[in-house]
């Protein structure tokens, strides 16, 4: 394990070695949060009703709040990178070191999802009083506990299935577009988009049940209050499940897959 | 006498995408794709005992980069049998994994933005590096290696010289009883060239390892190693001593004289 946090020690100071790039994140990581409340405050003015599709404007501007924060523990950088290590060869590498790559993988992503969301938490904690005035209460432990318990798992989850798609490089060599493809479907049906309850009940009493779903809309809704203790314990149950089915089918993928690596490259 | 490595009736191919040139042909090569099938090592058998450094030499595209790779378990044989240390490589068991360096002269190892030390530090904890073990090993090379004063300059303010000795020491730290050296001394000038295969003999006579070593330069065979594996278009030619190889009666002297006039030219 230690192997693994020091591995994310290098990550950090990796990060943190260019300054000015360091900052700039800092500062500039939360444009297109801002900006897509912007859209739905004109959206809701445009509109002139109280809500929309149940969602108040103070709902929607705090679901988005908070995925901003959530939505990073999607880990589709597991997939690329692995399409990369492949195509280019340098998963040479990775296989000579007595450790396993896809721990390694997921714990470099955790790190970036660490330094990266760094600048969406201060903006949580910037407008804590301001949504507590409207009547969301982040801060309850209960949610936020569920939060974490959804984003643990988001995260593995969603580290498995981008890595089953990244591992298709050893079929294919060049899956950018592929992947792309799926980023676009999983992000609206993860709730990244929009909360999915703006989809059609029948869509959404399938969906919840993917692991999808715990890449951004359950995590949220647990956060802002808005799931009872029975649903979630359900729902965990169900993405820890979905985590098992998932981690054995990277297996049978990374077995067949690795057996056709070519190396490239010298 | 020890056997290490066995390799047996070994053989390795490629599906390779034979790409047309031109507008018309890409086009058409979209729709109808033609591969063709290259054997880069074909029924190779040989076997090295424990300590002993060998040479596996031949022009380019004659197998000795394919062959280390399925030694160490990156690429898995199309036929025949591979055996290091006991071990299947392509298992990759940690205890094997333990065991064995691959250093590759066209690819870096050590983290670009940081001081070698936190590489070093990374290579301590993936191996289990004791801490004694480690500062007497970190001692002995970058004495050997004369680099003492390098270790907390960021890598990419190195030399190209200085950096490989920075990778032979990330690859030497954990003490592996069985090292795979990739043409150490690719495009290295004079001195550092002289310096790596001061070192390589150095540290053999310290430690006993096993070294099999690839390289297109005359110079680095002859001066570091036992035996010679001459390799020509996949297949194995010759399996001897260096001075029988040059003897003037021996049939392989057109490729010798390749090899040295590339040294030459380089």
């Amino acid at each position: 394990m230690k192997k693994y946090l020091y591995g994310f020690q290098l990550f950090f100071l990796d990060a943190f070695h260019y300054r000015f790039n360091a900052v700039v994140q800092l500062f500039f990581g939360n444009v297109s949060t801002v900006v897509t409340v912007l859209f739905w405050v004109l959206i809701y003015r445009s509109n002139g009703a109280g809500d929309i599709n149940g969602f108040s404007l103070t709902d929607m501007v705090a679901y988005y709040i908070v995925s901003s924060i959530v939505r990073g523990g999607v880990f589709s950088n597991s997939g690329f990178h692995y399409a990369g290590l492949i195509k280019e060869g340098k998963l040479s590498s990775e296989l000579l070191k007595p450790y396993s790559i896809n721990a390694s993988l997921y714990f470099r992503n955790l790190a970036g999802y660490i330094t990266g969301t760094f600048p969406q938490f201060v903006l949580v904690v910037l407008l804590l009083p301001v949504l507590a005035r409207a009547g969301v209460s982040v801060l309850h432990v209960r949610n936020l506990l569920l939060l974490l318990a959804f984003m643990s798992l988001s995260t593995i989850s969603s580290h498995m299935v981008w890595s089953i798609l990244g591992l298709m490089a050893f079929w294919l060599e060049e899956v950018h577009a592929v992947m792309w493809s799926f980023a676009v479907l999983f992000n609206m049906i993860s709730g990244m988009f929009l909360p999915l309850d703006f989809f059609p009940q029948a869509f959404l009493s399938v969906i919840r049940w993917l692991p999808f779903s715990c890449w951004t809309y359950l995590p949220t809704k647990a956060c802002l209050g808005l799931t009872t203790p029975g649903e979630s314990a359900l729902l965990l149950g169900v993405n820890a499940a979905w985590i098992a089915v998932l981690w054995g089918l990277q297996r049978i993928v990374w077995g067949a897959g690795v057996r056709r690596y070519a190396s490239v490259g010298g | 006498m020890d056997e290490i490595i066995s390799v047996r009736n070994v053989r390795k191919e490629f599906r390779i995408h034979e790409r047309p040139e031109g507008l018309k042909n890409g086009i058409g090569d979209f729709f109808h794709r033609k591969y063709i099938c290259r054997t880069a090592v074909r029924n190779v058998s040989f076997s090295i005992d424990r300590g002993e450094i060998v040479g596996l030499l031949g022009e380019n595209g004659a197998g000795k980069t394919t062959m280390l790779k399925l030694l160490t378990g990156i690429l898995f044989p199309t036929e025949g049998k591979v055996t290091v240390s006991g071990f299947t490589p392509t298992d990759r068991k940690k205890e094997f994994l333990k065991g064995i360096s691959f250093v590759m002269g066209n690819r870096s190892e050590v983290n670009w933005d940081l001081p070698a030390m936190d590489t070093f530090r990374y290579q301590q904890l993936v191996y289990e590096v004791p801490e004694d073990m480690f500062r007497e090993n970190l001692n002995l090379l970058s004495v050997l290696l004369e680099v003492q004063d390098l270790l907390k300059v960021p890598i990419r303010r190195l030399s190209l010289g200085e950096r490989m000795k920075m990778e032979l020491i990330n690859s030497f730290l954990y003490s592996p009883r069985i090292v795979f050296l990739d043409e150490p001394t690719l495009g290295l000038d004079l001195k550092s060239q002289i310096a790596v295969r001061g070192f390589l003999k150095a540290y053999r006579r310290e430690k006993n390892t096993t070294v099999i070593i690839t390289s297109h330069y005359m110079d680095d065979i002859e001066e570091t190693c036992d035996r010679v594996i001459l390799l020509g278009r996949g297949e194995k030619i010759y399996d001897g001593s260096i001075g029988e190889l040059k003897a003037p009666d021996q049939p392989f002297k057109e490729i010798i004289l390749n090899l040295i006039k590339d040294e030459k030219g380089q």
